[in-house]
């Protein structure tokens, strides 16, 4: 919250508001830019992590060995015409969001945590439009919750469990944008073939965050 | 920062850093859209005038009025002017300025302000060493050294801002718990700082470490330790990491450096003053019952600053007010760098990459981020 002094006269009563510090209009636009801020990196995190969420569920529903899924792709093994049509329908905003998600253009070190062009997240973003994204963030999470009770039950039915979850995710955002999304992983999973020596713990890191991740919601 | 990352108190259950960071701004209703009636002294007019309050323009006047004054962007920029304040040339500059009788710092005495930031192995995640280097710069912008009196000369009101800020995080223990017993929640060096003045004890609750910092008896007679917990209002019975403990003990060990220098007292009412300022999710203004603008944390730490001032003998009743008011100016001024990356136009993008950071961290993020950071590290082995 972004602080305001009004200094005191010798007696100790405020002087008044045109005596504060920071002056007032600069105040009052702080509070809007932190809002503003923290809006959309609030915003930004959503999808990010339904995307991770997706890529987890989807490499666990292949289960084959060595299963070419991505989880979060680096700038230069990312493709670099990754293509979504609706982007050009987002707000301003959105499409800062958009381009933070799929390029990273603000990070200021990008090898120290997630790496720019994370296309997954992007990719849901583009295609559901900010509004959508808390709305299956939330569905998301129940599904999670589903997924953890299925393992309880029986810790070998996550496949089982993931092929529901996509399916579910599948009907919630269409058809089209989920034959999109997967088309984009698609292109991430050939570049992996091509490029064995990058190696592709994507599917154990899925299975670690679709199984013993979802521990943390016991 | 996060904050604006400080408090995770908010228990969500899918990811620890954009909830608090919304938290950031709930505070802001009771100024843009509380009935704020008059409070006497005119003070309810210029900010209803300066707000979309009813009796007010609407927030795109305002959002014009900003647009026109330069003022703004300039304030808005937070400045880097020292890259690198950690250094026994700056150290001794700023001890001087502050009316230190000893001003002379040795490599140790500065290494340990900065290894609280810095130490091996790393696990600070938002607060770490550029943190403190960008809350820590000797910066006093004109529109504020304009406002202060002539008892605060430039030259000591950058002194004070600096050290303030590198002293500001170095008690981070919810975020930099080494240990999982928590064994190391004050690194080395701060624990030499606060030299038995105070000590932690680590609970638990809803599966999250909670540290509450206590005076020691030793800290109970300790004039220095008791002018800190007076600006704090630490009660008996401590003071939680969260709402205010880390900003405490760090005030406390920076309070015990300014004095074994020689430091003046008013002086390091100034720097705790400044350092208490950084404490996260407090309201600028509230309202009463009846909607009047009230103090908010600024005001309400100005009458503690004031006191402890009048207390210690570091002012006298006719300039108690005239150095609060330095005091709080120069603490405003460091509480808004604190949260810099929010209050800056058009940053969101730094926001999110402090975020992503703190996605890495191995044990600051144990509930949603388990499932990114998971991927992460074996993304990147």
């Amino acid at each position: 919250m972004p602080h305001i002094y009004i200094p005191r006269d010798a007696g100790g009563k405020p002087q008044g508001a045109e005596a504060a510090y920071p002056p007032l209009p600069v105040h009052h636009q702080s509070v809007a830019n932190a809002k503003e801020n923290s809006h959309l990196a609030s915003t930004y995190f959503v999808a990010h992590e339904l995307g991770i969420a997706l890529v987890a569920s989807i490499a666990t529903h292949i289960g084959e060995p060595g299963a070419r899924v991505p989880g979060i792709v680096r700038a230069d093994i990312w493709h670099p015409q990754a293509v979504v049509p609706t982007t050009d329908r987002l707000s301003p905003n959105d499409k800062l969001l958009y381009n933070e998600l799929l390029n990273g253009t603000g990070q200021q070190a990008i090898d120290l945590a997630t790496p720019p062009r994370s296309p997954i997240g992007a990719t849901i973003f583009g295609a559901l439009g900010s509004e959508g994204i808390t709305q299956v963030s939330e569905y998301v999470q129940q599904l999670r919750a589903e997924a953890l009770e299925h393992r309880n039950q029986d810790p070998f039915s996550v496949p089982a469990t993931a092929n529901a979850f996509i399916g579910k995710i599948r009907d919630k955002i269409g058809a089209d944008n989920f034959r999109m999304i997967t088309t984009e992983m698609h292109r991430v999973a050939e570049y992996y073939q091509d490029h064995p020596e990058r190696g592709n713990p994507a599917r154990a890191a899925a299975l670690v965050a679709l199984g013993g991740g979802l521990a943390e919601y016991q | 920062m996060m904050e604006s990352s400080k408090n995770r108190g908010a228990e969500q259950p899918f990811g620890p850093v954009y909830i608090p960071l919304s938290l950031a701004v709930t505070g802001v209703s009771a100024l843009t859209q509380g009935e704020i009636t008059a409070p006497g002294g005119g003070t309810s007019e210029d900010i209803a005038a300066a707000t979309d309050s009813p009796h007010g323009p609407t927030e795109a006047a305002v959002t014009q009025e900003v647009s026109e004054i330069a003022e703004v962007h300039e304030l808005l920029r937070f400045p880097v002017v020292e890259p690198n304040p950690w250094t026994t040339e700056h150290m001794r500059g700023y001890l001087t300025a502050l009316g230190a009788t000893n001003p002379q710092v040795t490599t140790k005495d500065v290494e340990s302000i900065r290894n609280c930031y810095d130490q091996q192995p790393q696990n600070r995640s938002y607060h770490a060493l550029g943190h403190g280097t960008f809350v820590g710069q000797p910066d006093i912008p004109d529109a504020l050294a304009q406002k202060l009196s002539d008892r605060m000369p430039p030259d000591r009101a950058r002194a004070n801002t600096a050290v303030i800020g590198m002293y500001h995080d170095v008690a981070y223990p919810h975020v930099d718990e080494i240990g999982p017993n928590g064994t190391r929640a004050w690194p080395t060096v701060l624990r030499e700082r606060i030299n038995g003045m105070a000590d932690y004890v680590r609970t638990t609750e809803s599966d999250k470490p909670v540290f509450t910092t206590t005076l020691t008896e030793r800290g109970k007679a300790d004039p220095v330790t008791q002018l800190v917990a007076g600006i704090f209002e630490v009660p008996d019975n401590g003071i939680i990491h969260n709402q205010g403990g880390n900003e405490f003990v760090s005030a406390l060990a920076a309070a015990n450096f300014l004095a074994e220098k020689g430091v003046p007292t008013r002086s390091i009412i100034g720097v705790a003053a400044g350092i208490a300022a950084t404490i996260p999710f407090k309201l600028a203004l509230g309202t009463d019952e009846q909607g009047n603008v009230t103090d908010g944390h600024m005001g309400q730490l100005a009458q503690r600053v004031h006191r402890a001032l009048l207390k210690s003998g570091a002012s006298t009743p006719e300039y108690a007010w005239q150095d609060t008011n330095d005091a709080m100016l120069l603490a405003v001024q460091e509480g808004n760098r604190d949260i810099a990356p929010f209050i800056k136009p058009n940053n969101f993008a730094e926001v999110v990459h402090g975020g992503r950071r703190y996605y890495t961290g191995i044990s600051a993020c144990r509930r949603a981020a388990t499932l990114c950071s998971a991927i992460i590290r074996l993304v990147w082995r």
